[in-house]
C-alpha cells in the first residue's frame, strides 16, 4: 500500500472496483443481494462440521469466478484476514495443548473456514455494484439511517486519512527518516499516529461544515427515485442462496 | 439592494492554548459592512485576518455571537439556516473538504438531493453546470483521484448547481495554475453577467485590483477600508494590513493615471509615447 517513496496505490483496493462488469451477480438487485449476504453467512457461521464448510467455500468461490472477479483481487483482500487465523491455530494449538491438537486443528479449521467464506461472500456482494448502491441498499432495506451515513462518511474518510497519511509519510521522508525497530523511530510513530488522528479529526469538521453548506441535515440523501422493482430472476437468485444455506445446514446437522 | 449588510458582529474561538493567560481571541471585532448585490466583491487579507470566518457568517455556518448579519434580506440565524444556504452558495479553499461522494455526478447531485429535487431534474443540472465548469468528462469519474484544478471545478459545479443568488469563494485561485485562473475568473465573469453577487477572498491583490468592483481589506478581526479598487492604492494602508499594493498602482502612483489591468497600462503607456514623440 506504501512505498518506500511514500506513494500509494490509486483506487486498486477499492471493493467495487469490479462493479462496472455485467454478470448475473451484477444484475441481482442490491436488496435481495444483502438479504441472501446475511442468511448465507449467519448460516454458514452456525455451521460445526468441516465438510459443509469446504463445501460452502467451494460453493463462493465458484460464484466469485462466475461473476468475473479476478481471483487475484480475491486473495489480495482475503490475506489480510490469515494472520489472525494464524494466531487462533496458535492459541488453539498452545491452550489445549500438543495432545489434542487434532481437535485444535479441526476446530481452526472450522473457524477459518466460516471466516474465509463469510469473507469472500461479502467480497463478492460488495463487488458487484458501485458503494454508493450498496448503501443505499441498506438504507431500502430499512438499516437506519444514521447507520448508513455513517458507514458512508467512513468511506469518505478512508480517502482522507489516507492523503494525510501519504502526506505525512513524504514529509517524514524528505527529512531523512527512515523505518526501523528503534526507539526514535517507533517514538516517531508514536508521534505521528497521535497527529494523524487530530488532523483528521480537524479535516472532518471542515467537511461537515461544507456538506452543511449544501444544505445536509444529518443524513445522506441517495437517490430519491428507488431502483427497478424486484424481479423473477432476483427472487430465483435469492431464493438459491436459501436453499443452498439450508441444505448446508442440513448436511451439517444431518449426516455428515 | 443590499447583498449582505452587518452590523456590529463580533465572533471569538476559544483559546487552544495551555496558558491560561491566553484570552479569548476574536476573529471578528465589530464588524459593519454593506455589500451591494450584483456586484464583484474581493475580501482581501492577510492569513487570520477573519475572512473565512467572516464568510462563515453568510450562510449560517457560524451564528453572529453579537450583532446581526443579514444576507439577500435574511437574518442570519438558526432557523433558517437551511432556506439561506439554497441562496448563497460556499466553495471551500480546500476541494477535498467537499467532495464527499463516490463519483462527480453523485457530489455534484448532493446538494440538490438535499433539497429533495426530482432526478430528472438534477440529471439536467449535473450535466449543465458540469459543461459550464468544463467537466462534463469527468461525470463519471471518482472525485478523489482528479487533480487539483479539476477537483476546484467540480466543487465549484456542485455549489453552482444549487443555483445560489450569492456565491462565496474561499481563496478559489490558490494552486491553480494561469490557465485553469483564467477559464475561473472568466466563469465567475459569466455568474456576475447574470446578476449573481459574486464573493470572493484572496492574497492576490493583483488579480482582485483587475477583477473586482468593490474591495474589502481586513486585518485582525477588523475591516480596515472597504471601496472600489482604488482603495488599494494607499501603501501605508496596505502594509499595515500585510498586504501589498498591486502592482499597477505602484508603476503608476507618481502619475494621474490609474489603469486597473494590463490592457488599461499599456493604453496608458501608448499614449504618453505618442504624446512625447
Amino acid at each position: 500500500m506504501m512505498g518506500s517513496n511514500g506513494h500509494m496505490t490509486g483506487d486498486a483496493w477499492r471493493p467495487d472496483l469490479y462493479s462496472n462488469l455485467s454478470s448475473w451477480g451484477h444484475a441481482w438487485d442490491t436488496r435481495a443481494k444483502i438479504i441472501a449476504l446475511v442468511v448465507f453467512v449467519f448460516g454458514v457461521v452456525t455451521l460445526n462440521s468441516i465438510y459443509p464448510l469446504m463445501l460452502s467455500f467451494v460453493l463462493v468461490l465458484l460464484a466469485v469466478v462466475s461473476v468475473k472477479i479476478p481471483l487475484f483481487f480475491l486473495v489480495k483482500r482475503v490475506k489480510w484476514v490469515l494472520p489472525f487465523l494464524i494466531f487462533i491455530f496458535i492459541g488453539l494449538i498452545l491452550g489445549r495443548g500438543l495432545g489434542n491438537i487434532h481437535d485444535s486443528l479441526y476446530f481452526g479449521g472450522t473457524v477459518s473456514l466460516k471466516a474465509l467464506t463469510s469473507l469472500t461472500a461479502t467480497l463478492l456482494v460488495l463487488g458487484t455494484q458501485s458503494l454508493e448502491k450498496f448503501l443505499k441498499g441498506l438504507a431500502q432495506i430499512r438499516l437506519p439511517r444514521v447507520i448508513v451515513s455513517v458507514l458512508f462518511l467512513s468511506y469518505r474518510y478512508i480517502f482522507m486519512f489516507r492523503e494525510i497519511v501519504q502526506d505525512t509519510y513524504r514529509a517524514l521522508l524528505s527529512r531523512g527518516f527512515s523505518n526501523g525497530f528503534s526507539i526514535q523511530t517507533l517514538r516517531v510513530y508514536g508521534e505521528i499516529t497521535g497527529a494523524l488522528f487530530i488532523k483528521a479529526l480537524d479535516r472532518s469538521e471542515i467537511v461537515l461544515k461544507s456538506m452543511e453548506a449544501r444544505g445536509f441535515d444529518g443524513s445522506i440523501p441517495f437517490h430519491s427515485s428507488s431502483e427497478r422493482p424486484l424481479d423473477a430472476k432476483d427472487m430465483i437468485k435469492t431464493l438459491g442462496v436459501l436453499m443452498v444455506t439450508g441444505l448446508l445446514l442440513w448436511l451439517d446437522r444431518g449426516v455428515i | 439592494m443590499k447583498a449582505v449588510k452587518i452590523k456590529d458582529l463580533s465572533f471569538s474561538y476559544e483559546s487552544q492554548g495551555n496558558n491560561p493567560a491566553d484570552k479569548t481571541v476574536y476573529a471578528l471585532d465589530k464588524i459593519n459592512l454593506e455589500l451591494d448585490a450584483g456586484k464583484k466583491i474581493a475580501f482581501l487579507g492577510a492569513n487570520g485576518s477573519g475572512k473565512t470566518t467572516l464568510f462563515y457568517h453568510l450562510n449560517g455556518l457560524n451564528l453572529p455571537q453579537s450583532g446581526e448579519v443579514e444576507v439577500l434580506g435574511l437574518k442570519v440565524s438558526k432557523g433558517i439556516r437551511k432556506e439561506l444556504r439554497k441562496k448563497v452558495g460556499m466553495v471551500f479553499e480546500n476541494p477535498d473538504n467537499q467532495l464527499i461522494s463516490t463519483t462527480v455526478y453523485d457530489d455534484v447531485a448532493f446538494g440538490l438531493r438535499n433539497y429533495r429535487w426530482s432526478e430528472e431534474r438534477i440529471k439536467e443540472k449535473v450535466h449543465a453546470v458540469l459543461g459550464k465548469v468544463q467537466a462534463e468528462e469527468l461525470v463519471d469519474s471518482s472525485p478523489y483521484n482528479l487533480s487539483w484544478g479539476q477537483k476546484k471545478r467540480v466543487a465549484i459545479a456542485g455549489v453552482l448547481a444549487m443555483e445560489p443568488e450569492l456565491l462565496v469563494l474561499d481563496e478559489p485561485f490558490s494552486g491553480l495554475d494561469p490557465r485553469v485562473t483564467k477559464c475561473l475568473l472568466a466563469l465567475l465573469d459569466w455568474l456576475n453577467s447574470e446578476g449573481k453577487t459574486v464573493i470572493i477572498s484572496a492574497h492576490d491583490v493583483d488579480l482582485a485590483y483587475s477583477w473586482a468592483d468593490e474591495v474589502v481589506i481586513m486585518s485582525k478581526g477588523s475591516i480596515v477600508n472597504h471601496g472600489t479598487p482604488d482603495v488599494l492604492h494607499d501603501q501605508q494602508e496596505m502594509e499595515e494590513a500585510s498586504l501589498d499594493t498591486p502592482i499597477l498602482a505602484k508603476v503608476f502612483q507618481t502619475s494621474p493615471f490609474w489603469p486597473q489591468n494590463t490592457a488599461e497600462a499599456r493604453s496608458v503607456v501608448e499614449r504618453l509615447l505618442e504624446g512625447q514623440s
